[in-house]
């Protein structure tokens, strides 16, 4: 009988390769709850995973020893889990981060203490990350509640995405998933580009993220002052903008029937704050050269306008010129560093309106704009032209492979 | 397997003699993952298999490594080098100066591997497609420096459902069985200039196409020139290319790759700047030694 966990074209990883020679990825989840949360049922509940290779980090946010020695107790003797404590609480994105730190995975998903992973939740994340038509830097799925599925932006899970592959698709196909739920998991998943925005700040999904892509965005290492509501509010936004996701529309996990009134959401996601927002800007920004080379130039500076000018949380219409500003608060020096402060005042300014632009600008230098301020705005105008030129020869250029190609 | 349980197998009828194939593994201080590359190369279930290991000047354990394989596998010829000639300059020190008698070249990096059937599906490509293609691709996994899967394929533009692919056919092709098998391929014609092949090891050269593409080169080939990006679209101006849509080989990220520095995501490029340059200078090379030969 084979006992592979994996497949491709009904081959088994054992014909495959040598012994040893590939594996599946190792899934960690990092349990985080508030102090004296109770631990015992998010234990269990990881420990019946369907998924081969899985590891768990319970953050002992209000370590003692009786702490201690009760999560050791349920644990008992499980060396998939590993208890990482500490004395005073970090709050919810400390106590997230330092279950990261601890974590030895390809890919990390935050539970709180409060939410229970279904056995098959880590079996269809992986599933769907190995077998889609694009990689993508994470994967959500709903929580499993009475409430039907939501509409709207916030969560498309309404739009399956014809590219992903069918049951007959030569893709990696895990063991612990049968034909009749990948067929249903196929006819379940939508794969969203990384320009859609929004939905990712929605508090009723958890998430399965990729592990490099979480680590190009600490936001400690940007000496942010102030700490994230959540990791889901401080890098989904982020893995969205950079690598896209998979959006399931599988209920995976439930929350602790006691834990939370109806409407279900998250605790340890939360919803996004004005801090959030900076957060998000500050790692946007202060990364931009290392971003710019791995999404391009268009999608990055869009991508920060989009910041920018995005809904405050809580309101619906665009900010104004001041808000603006209060939000990009010690931002330009982190593009001028990246960029230059000509390159960071030229891309700005053909995104974001000139009242916005300038009202950045005078909280950084005051009313009166420096001199080489004052030219780089002026030629914008000459910028434009010259993009446009560019644009045009592109496009001719195109044009004429296409035609060739037409005639080959 | 023999020929005949091959044929009976992989479902191409005929009695010729199947054609031969030549692996060929270039090695540079890949001690640590090389064993595995061989061992994939020895395990094709491909009858007519000529495998040729070249040790590029390596400088940790590979060439004891080689040697003691070669001795448990003595079908495998060991090229053994003193100095680094780049990947590029050792596939053509080989198919200029030593005899490679393949109908196919398959190149492997021995930082990869290969599943045990990837020449099978490629040669069955091509023989029961038989449109002259003188190149073909397969997807890939890519996978970590422990083995660990990262990515079930490889990330494309053409990965785009908007893409826009001129001339390239979705095509499915029957195998020779009683109960014939639909094989799904992508045929890509020659006028498809934009890169669209899988990485290095997932190719398959028609050993002629290849042999003259070495044949033409003059100048001297830089140590860091990487065969593929000069064969894959030299090899494909004629008779297009195959494009297998299968996972068959691992493409292995592990932090000494000259083309990335992490797994690659459709939406996020992990390649190396150094890499990008690189290719337009090998890019500007390759058009000159050939302006030099149409001259001459």
């Amino acid at each position: 009988m084979d006992r592979s966990d994996f497949f491709i074209q009904n081959r088994g990883e054992s014909a495959l390769a040598h012994p040893g020679a590939i594996q599946l990825p190792l899934v960690s989840f990092v349990l985080t709850g508030e102090p004296d949360d109770d631990f015992a049922q998010v234990i269990e509940a990881v420990r019946k995973q369907s998924y081969p290779r899985f590891e768990a980090i319970l953050v002992d946010a209000s370590a003692t020893a009786s702490s201690h020695a009760a999560l050791e107790r349920q644990i008992a003797g499980d060396h998939r889990f590993q208890i990482v404590s500490v004395d005073t609480d970090p709050g919810p994105f400390g106590r997230a981060f330092l279950g990261l730190a601890a974590a030895e995975g390809e890919f990390i998903t935050f539970l709180d203490a409060t939410e229970l992973p279904l056995p098959n939740f880590a079996a269809i994340h992986i599933q769907t990350h190995l077998a889609s038509r694009h990689s993508v830097a994470f994967t959500a799925s709903p929580f499993f509640t009475a409430r039907p599925e939501r509409d709207g932006p916030s969560s498309p899970l309404s739009e399956p995405s014809a590219a992903w592959p069918q049951p007959g698709t030569p893709v990696l196909r895990l063991a612990c998933i049968d034909d009749s739920a990948f067929a249903d998991l196929a006819s379940r998943v939508a794969l969203i580009e990384p320009t859609r925005q929004g939905w990712t700040t929605s508090s009723d999904a958890a998430k399965m993220y990729r592990r490099f892509i979480l680590d190009l965005l600490d936001p400690q290492a940007v000496a942010a002052t102030e700490q994230p509501s959540s990791a889901s509010t401080h890098y989904a936004p982020l893995c969205q903008m950079l690598g896209g996701s998979a959006s399931i529309a599988i209920p995976l996990s439930s929350p602790r029937p006691t834990a939370l009134p109806e409407p279900t959401a998250s605790r340890e996601a939360g919803s996004r704050t004005a801090i959030d927002e900076r957060n998000t800007l500050r790692v946007w920004a202060a990364n931009g050269s290392d971003f710019v080379r791995r999404i391009g130039s268009q999608r990055y500076w869009n991508g920060l306008a989009l910041l920018l000018v995005g809904p405050q949380p809580g309101q619906s219409e665009m900010p104004g010129p001041a808000q603006i500003a209060a939000r990009a608060d010690g931002l330009l020096p982190l593009l001028s560093s990246a960029f230059g402060e000509r390159q960071a005042i030229h891309q700005l300014d053909e995104r974001l309106p000139r009242p916005a632009v300038l009202a950045v600008l005078k909280e950084q230098y005051g009313g009166r704009l420096p001199l080489h301020v004052q030219i780089a705005l002026r030629t914008t105008v000459l910028r434009r032209m010259r993009e446009a030129v560019r644009q045009y020869l592109r496009a001719r250029k195109a044009r004429g492979r296409k035609r060739r190609a037409m005639r080959g | 397997m023999n020929e005949a349980e091959w044929r009976q197998t992989y479902g191409v009828s005929g009695s010729e003699n199947l054609p031969l194939v030549t692996i060929i593994a270039i090695n540079w201080n890949y001690a640590t993952y090389l064993l595995t590359a061989l061992r994939s190369a020895v395990a094709q279930d491909y009858p007519r298999l000529e495998i040729i290991v070249l040790d590029n000047g390596s400088q940790d354990d590979s060439p004891s490594l080689i040697k003691a394989f070669v001795e448990q596998h003595p079908q495998v010829r060991f090229i053994q080098l003193m100095r680094n000639i780049g990947q590029f300059g050792a596939a053509h020190h080989i198919l200029t100066q030593h005899r490679v008698a393949g109908d196919f070249a398959s190149f492997l990096d021995t930082d990869d591997f290969l599943f045990p059937h990837f020449i099978s599906h490629h040669i069955r490509a091509h023989l029961l497609l038989n449109n002259g293609a003188d190149v073909s691709t397969g997807d890939t996994l890519q996978i970590d420096q422990n083995g660990t899967i990262v990515a079930g394929n490889m990330p494309h533009w053409w990965k785009e459902p908007a893409a826009d692919r001129p001339g390239w056919v979705e095509t499915r092709v029957s195998t020779h069985h009683d109960t014939p098998r639909q094989l799904s391929l992508t045929l890509i014609p020659p006028s498809q200039r934009r890169w669209f092949w899988h990485p290095g090891t997932s190719i398959v050269y028609r050993r002629q196409k290849i042999e003259r593409l070495m044949q033409a080169i003059r100048d001297p080939i830089e140590v860091k020139f990487a065969l593929d990006a000069s064969a894959a679209p030299f090899c494909h101006t004629e008779g297009g290319s195959i494009m297998l849509n299968e996972p068959l080989s691992g493409y292995r990220i592990h932090g000494r790759n000259s083309s990335v520095t992490a797994p690659q995501l459709q939406h996020l490029d992990s390649g190396r700047a150094s890499f990008v340059k690189g290719n337009k200078r090998q890019e500007r090379w390759f058009r000159k030694n050939f302006r030099k030969q149409r001259t001459a």
